[in-house]
């Protein structure tokens, strides 16, 4: 038993992780640059390096072999430094050093990189290009004075040091564009070599490192799936705390939804199956491929409009919460067909078997062999049917939750879709996926614990 | 001449049976509401040709004077908001369903029957692999598992380069949520077919893997295939409904899903007339291809034949 245990936990394990990976293929692989969708036409491209930067999205896609021009404060060894233009200057965030602090930067956190990503060439050979934005350095013309690329930087003991990086632009002193023939090593060499500087300010090209390696995409993915902390595009709040608001609703529809469901379409196939081949079962099966044969959305739109002719309030929304009700009963309404179809099959495949016949010849009446034997041997696949819309308990039935403006896990699907919210549906994908696979888990323990014909291999 | 004649070969032999699919298709001949149905789902494609070859100019009839108006000689089923015909609509509507119900299958049936059967017929690594593909989508729910891909290819083109987002890509999507049941069932088929003495024979007189799988292997699941291929149109049938009403279906051309999906806001004020003929279309079709998967089922499936 315990082989068997850690076997099936391992297997869950190897397929959750493979979930993983598929909501990475399907929302992070695929997608591209999707940041002109969620900042305006008018955004700058800082502004867009600054919101992929945010989402991750400007990481290599794997692994991360990208060396990168780093800065480090040698004056502490501990907390970071302030980086200031001067009056007129824009060289700082054309380096990619935004000015002052940016938040989440430990105290622990003494090296600052230069440029937003990097790359794997990267070295004091590189042109200047590969790690500043292509745009002026100096663009804010002082009156007086012609404008000039500088750069102060304020360290952890409280001293400054401020460098001139006109040497470094196409054309020196003049508000020109980053580039020409300079190179990065020409910037280590600047930076290094200022006669100010005394060691305190160590520029370099940083190596490879096995845990800068797993700062990419995937590993950020994995992440954020497994803590479900990844943030959405379109949005500032958590997602913990937008899936803890929402499965409330979800849970108010399915609950009730389910077990009254399952409950109507147990007595009806029994029914059916106590009147099997009769009037009652042929009339049964008809009303059964009739409800199955006719789309879950004509039942909400019939629904929806007999209950405004009855109850107006009551057609849209969750106040007064009595409304849920009108979405529950039409869940179950529309279920109904095909879960009584499936279960009579089930039970006379259980009818036709032999304990049934020698029940019946020892005199044991119909209703007793009906619902004491035949009942019990059928639970087992009524349960796996049941664990399969488990995971629909937390997200609700997203198109009746969306028709009845119920603001449940379901509708988040749908505004999600609406919004291009990639990181909400990677997280609804695999949350459905994770309950589905525990549920799955639980069940196949339940099987070998009670079912003595399952041999445990 | 003699009266007698002599013995040929042919009738020392047994008397010749008839095969399984010669013997399906005279009880489906004989099953009338079988014929029904096939004639129903006919019919249906019929129209869908039809409505596709004559009514091309539906989307762009305009005729604000006759909006909203009731039904008459001049328009069957009435007009919608922007006065087009409903019943020109809801024939034209039949070729986006059928396309995406033929197409979803005519992708998920082949794949589902060649994964399996190469994964039931060779096993190991290749076994596992494709079971781990199996098992890595199915622990997605279904209804998730389709949202989640038309998402993907709807986001724009596909790795920047492949343009996802018509026809193809939605059946692909559906095609991708709908391939495993058959694929297992097939798999599992084939596991057992192996190990039948008519294949170690083949085998024993060398004939190659391959060769097994397309004489022997293939004629003994393909009705799997068939079965599956009916019961999969009408899922994607109706998932079509509901990925448009969730708005990751097709736009563009009319469509039954599009006719359900908009009345949400029609019915209230009254005008159910599209939703009802969507429905009824829908409605029929749908039940025709249930009752032929069931009775194509009962010809094809041999161990349920006796029960």
């Amino acid at each position: 038993m315990p082989a068997f245990l850690i076997r099936r936990l391992l297997m869950a394990l190897v397929t959750l992780a493979s979930v993983m990976l598929l909501t990475f293929l399907l929302f992070g692989l695929t997608a591209g640059d999707v940041s002109a969708q969620f900042l305006p036409a008018q955004a700058t491209r800082g502004q867009r390096q600054e919101w992929l930067r945010k989402h991750k999205l400007d990481l290599p896609l794997i692994l991360n072999f990208n060396r990168q021009v780093t800065l480090t404060d040698r004056t502490s060894g501990r907390g970071d430094f302030i980086v200031q233009d001067e009056p007129g200057s824009s060289a700082a965030s054309a380096l990619g050093l935004e000015p002052g602090l940016t938040e989440g930067q430990g105290a622990a956190q003494v090296t600052r990189t230069l440029g937003s990503q990097g790359a794997s060439w990267l070295d004091a050979r590189s042109p200047l290009r590969a790690i500043a934005a292509d745009r002026p350095w100096a663009d804010r013309a002082i009156k007086g004075t012609p404008p000039r690329p500088a750069v102060t930087f304020t360290f952890h003991d409280g001293s400054r040091l401020t460098l001139d990086l006109s040497p470094l632009t196409a054309r020196a002193g003049a508000a020109t564009l980053a580039g020409g023939q300079a190179t990065v090593g020409d910037l280590l060499a600047l930076i290094n070599n200022h006669p100010d500087n005394r060691g305190r300010l160590d520029a370099g090209v940083s190596g490879l490192s096995a845990a800068g390696a797993f700062n990419s995409q995937f590993f950020w993915h994995l992440r954020n799936t497994i803590t479900f902390e990844g943030e959405s595009f379109k949005y500032q709040l958590k997602l913990t705390d937008i899936i803890a608001e929402r499965a409330r609703y979800s849970l108010a529809l399915t609950v009730p939804s389910l077990a009254l469901g399952w409950l109507l379409a147990m007595t009806a196939a029994s029914l059916v199956a106590y009147y099997r081949g009769g009037l009652v079962d042929r009339l049964g099966v008809l009303l059964c491929v009739v409800g199955m044969c006719v789309p879950i959305l004509v039942y909400m739109i019939v629904g929806q409009s007999v209950t405004l002719e009855l109850a107006p309030r009551a057609a849209l929304g969750v106040t007064p919460w009595t409304n849920i009700y009108v979405p529950v009963a039409i869940a179950v309404a529309a279920g109904l067909g095909g879960a009584v179809r499936f279960y009579r099959t089930i039970m006379l495949n259980e009818v036709r078997q032999d304990y049934v016949r020698t029940a019946l010849a020892k005199g044991a009446p119909l209703p007793h062999v009906l619902f004491a034997h035949v009942l019990k041997n059928c639970m087992l696949p009524i349960l796996t049917s049941l664990v399969a819309s488990v995971p629909f308990l937390i997200l609700g039935s997203l198109v009746i939750e969306q028709f009845f403006g119920i603001p449940g896990l379901g509708s988040l699907v749908r505004t999600s879709v609406t919004d291009r919210d990639a990181p909400i549906m990677a997280a609804i994908t695999f949350l459905t996926a994770a309950v589905y696979i525990v549920g799955l888990l639980v069940t196949d323990v339940l099987y070998a614990l009670f079912d003595p014909r399952i041999r445990l291999r | 001449m003699t009266a007698l004649s002599p013995t040929t070969p042919d009738d020392l032999a047994a008397p010749r049976g008839r095969g399984l699919w010669a013997d399906a298709a005279r009880r489906l001949r004989r099953d009338r509401s079988a014929m029904l149905c096939l004639g129903v789902i006919l019919l249906y494609i019929g129209v869908a040709v039809g409505a596709a070859a004559f009514l091309g100019g539906w989307n762009e009839s305009y005729d604000y004077a006759r909006a909203n108006e009731d039904p008459s000689w001049d328009f069957w089923l009435g007009t919608d908001n922007f006065g087009r015909s409903t019943f020109q609509e809801l024939l034209l509507g039949a070729k986006v369903s059928l396309t995406v119900a033929l197409l979803t299958n005519l992708i998920a049936v082949p794949l589902g029957i060649a994964l399996g059967a190469l994964a039931g017929y060779y096993g190991g690594v290749l076994d596992d692999l494709i079971v781990w593909l199996l098992a890595t989508l199915a622990a997605v729910p279904e209804m998730i598992r389709l949202i989640a891909l038309r998402f993907a290819f709807s986001t724009g083109p596909l790795f920047g380069f492949i343009d996802m987002s018509g026809v193809g890509g939605l059946c692909l999507a559906l095609a991708v949520t709908s391939w495993i049941g058959t694929c297992r069932y097939v798999r599992a088929e084939t596991m057992k077919i192996r190990q039948l003495d008519y294949v170690l024979a083949a085998r024993a007189i060398g004939t190659s893997g391959p060769g097994i799988l397309a004489r022997h292997v293939l004629p003994n699941v393909v009705h799997i295939g068939i079965i599956n291929f009916s019961l999969g149109m009408v899922g994607a049938i109706m998932a079509e409904v509901v990925l448009t009403y969730l708005g990751l279906g097709l736009t563009g051309q009319p469509s039954w899903g599009q006719m359900i999906a908009h009345s949400q806001a029609k019915v209230v004020v009254g005008q159910w007339r599209q939703l009802a003929a969507a429905t009824t279309a829908i409605f029929f079709l749908v039940l025709a291809l249930n009752i032929l998967g069931d009775r194509l089922r009962d010809a094809l499936d041999p161990r349920l034949k006796n029960a």
